[in-house]
């Protein structure tokens, strides 16, 4: 298939060799200066300081509480999306009922909308001015500029991933492993566990991958219900930004750089996943 | 064993037609009965409302005597084949064989030796720890139908099982079936739209136009005695396009002998009376490695030119 596809670009490549040099150049330029020349400055301005103020920076008390955050959020969000994603993906893939097109297209609302309106959401839901915020607050129960408005922010942000890339999968698979399964006497419940997981795990993983990069590094919609709390309601996204507006630039840049790295190892693990499951 | 279908009816849509209207017929028990229709005429339908796949809108399924309309697939003890195989690629050929037995929480030590028996009568021992991605198409349909007979199921039902195989594939495959079918004597169930297929294996024939039955017979019955013009219709089109291959889809492996070989430099010339005369040439270190001569039979593909010897 890939060599087949390669002498097919071959034979319809028409251009000189002069406008191909120019073309590769111009791409070249541009990915310099937007992406490797930005990648190298956050590591770059991360240990202008030196290593000594780099390792400071990450084990301040200020950061390494929004670590702890930060990974507690991504621990609650990712589960419960990985268990949303593939019922959602299951239901539509496997069912035809009323509504299923606008499900479908209410999945991707939360890529499709601005962050900030989703966090504001949250704050119209469930702020003290909000429907339900003062009903939730009489009985001691506080969401926005708390951690539970951090969370719920998060899962609305980060609810498409999986559901998106396992009923993409599902979908160009169709059904005939799991109507041999049950041909064979297997329940539903057997049929899901050794075949229909089994045959996503991919994808699956893809968007989990995916989902967690998102959830540890969104910013817009967890600063609208945060209301930077020090010490309570700060991630790691809050916490550069603020770093960075008290003038403290190496910090900014070093706890940046964590977020940076994770970036890093999403593509590597997307890479990964990728050339598996083309296998 | 026999199955009878009593007016089944289903519709995919309230608006359109039925895919199925109002079959009925009876396969009988311990025979091969085919379901012969053109692409699209609702067989496939029937047989996996057979299997317990789809509901029926209305009508009944009898098994062996017993009905079995609301019981659940699991619950029918019917074998099934799928065109595109159906295994489990993530699994090896053991436990694809394997998994109905697992399912059934039969001891391990068992289903091993039961897998062992299967490998064995499809032919493929020693290729069980493969994944069926490592299988040919003819392999892997053979353990399909090892997979579907480990849970020895009351009747066997294949939907057009060789339809994604090529036309020599099909032909050893087919042959295959008969003698798996003269051994077990499992009542069958066999969607096709090759006339010549069902003519070939199936004892009763249920030709399937438009969603309903359109006829019920023998074979020879059907061929002599086409009950209405569109069963006529159908069978002299589905003859004259096995007779008239055009191009290599429709391409036929031709068996025949050998009346002539010829050699020049490391070229062969075969000539194969097929019966009309037909004209291979190949190299001739592949020619004697198939170690045949004059008056062996052979198989010929018209469109490729490949040459193969028949009966191993």
């Amino acid at each position: 298939m890939a060599r087949s596809g390669r002498r097919a670009s071959e034979r319809v490549v028409t251009e000189s060799p002069g406008v191909r040099r120019l073309l590769i150049g111009a791409a070249m330029v541009f990915l310099t200066l937007f992406l490797f020349a930005p990648l190298a400055a956050v590591f770059v301005n991360a240990f202008r300081a030196g290593a000594g103020a780099y390792a400071a920076a990450v084990a301040d008390p200020g950061t390494r509480e929004a670590i702890g955050l930060t990974l507690l959020v991504a621990a609650i969000v990712v589960p419960l999306n990985l268990v949303f994603g593939l019922a959602a993906a299951w239901l539509i893939a496997k069912f035809s009922f009323r509504g299923k097109g606008a499900m479908v297209t209410l999945i991707d609302l939360p890529f499709s909308i601005s962050p900030v309106i989703a966090g504001l959401v949250f704050v119209l839901l469930f702020g003290r001015q909000g429907t339900l915020g003062p009903w939730l607050l009489e009985r001691g129960v506080q969401i926005v500029f708390a951690v539970p408005g951090i969370v719920l922010a998060t899962l609305f942000v980060t609810l498409p991933f999986v559901a998106r890339e396992v009923l993409a999968q599902m979908q160009t698979q169709g059904s005939e492993e799991e109507e041999a399964a049950l041909t064979l006497g297997a329940g539903g419940w057997r049929m899901f566990w050794s075949i229909t997981l089994p045959k996503v795990r991919w994808s699956l993983l893809y968007g989990i991958v995916l989902c967690n990069a998102r959830a540890m590094g969104e910013f817009g919609a967890v600063s609208v219900v945060s209301g930077l709390i020090r010490g309570e309601t700060i991630t790691v996204p809050l916490q550069v930004e603020i770093l960075y507006n008290e003038y403290q630039f190496v910090a900014a840049f070093a706890v940046a750089s964590l977020l940076t790295l994770l970036a890093l190892l999403t593509l590597a693990a997307r890479r990964f996943v990728e050339a598996r499951s083309a296998r | 064993m026999s199955v009878v279908a009593e007016r089944l009816t289903k519709r995919f849509h309230p608006n359109a037609a039925p895919a199925v209207c109002e079959v009925s017929f009876e396969a009988p028990s311990g025979a091969i009965t085919a379901l012969l229709g053109p692409s699209g005429a609702g067989k496939s339908t029937v047989l996996r409302l057979i299997a317990g796949l789809e509901r029926p809108d209305e009508g009944r399924v009898v098994i062996d005597g017993g009905d079995v309309t609301r019981r659940a697939v699991q619950k029918r003890g019917v074998g099934f084949v799928f065109q595109s195989y159906g295994l489990f690629d993530h699994m090896s050929v053991r436990q694809n064989i394997g998994f109905g037995l697992s399912v059934r929480r039969i001891k391990r030590g068992e289903i091993d030796q039961r897998v062992n028996e299967l490998l064995s009568l499809i032919q493929l021992e020693g290729y069980g720890d493969r994944r069926p991605g490592q299988l040919s198409g003819g392999q892997r349909q053979r353990v399909a139908f090892a997979r579907a007979l480990a849970v020895s199921p009351k009747i066997l039902l294949l939907d057009e099982p060789f339809g994604a195989l090529d036309a020599k594939v099909r032909v050893e495959l087919r042959d295959w079936l008969e003698r798996l079918h003269a051994e077990t004597r499992i009542t069958t169930l066999l969607v096709t739209h090759d006339q010549e297929e069902a003519f070939a294996v199936a004892e009763r024939v249920v030709i399937i136009l438009k969603g309903r039955a359109a006829q019920v017979g023998s074979p020879a019955e059907v061929t002599a005695a086409p009950a209405s013009k569109p069963v006529a219709d159908f069978l002299v089109y589905a003859r004259a396009r096995a007779e008239a291959p055009i191009g290599p889809l429709s391409a036929r492996v031709a068996s025949g002998t050998i009346v002539g070989v010829s050699r020049t430099g490391d070229r062969v010339l075969v000539t194969v009376e097929a019966p009309r005369r037909l004209e291979v040439e190949l190299p001739a270190s592949r020619f004697e490695a198939m170690r045949v001569g004059e008056g062996d039979s052979v198989e010929v593909d018209p469109s490729t030119g490949e040459l193969s010897p028949r009966g191993r």
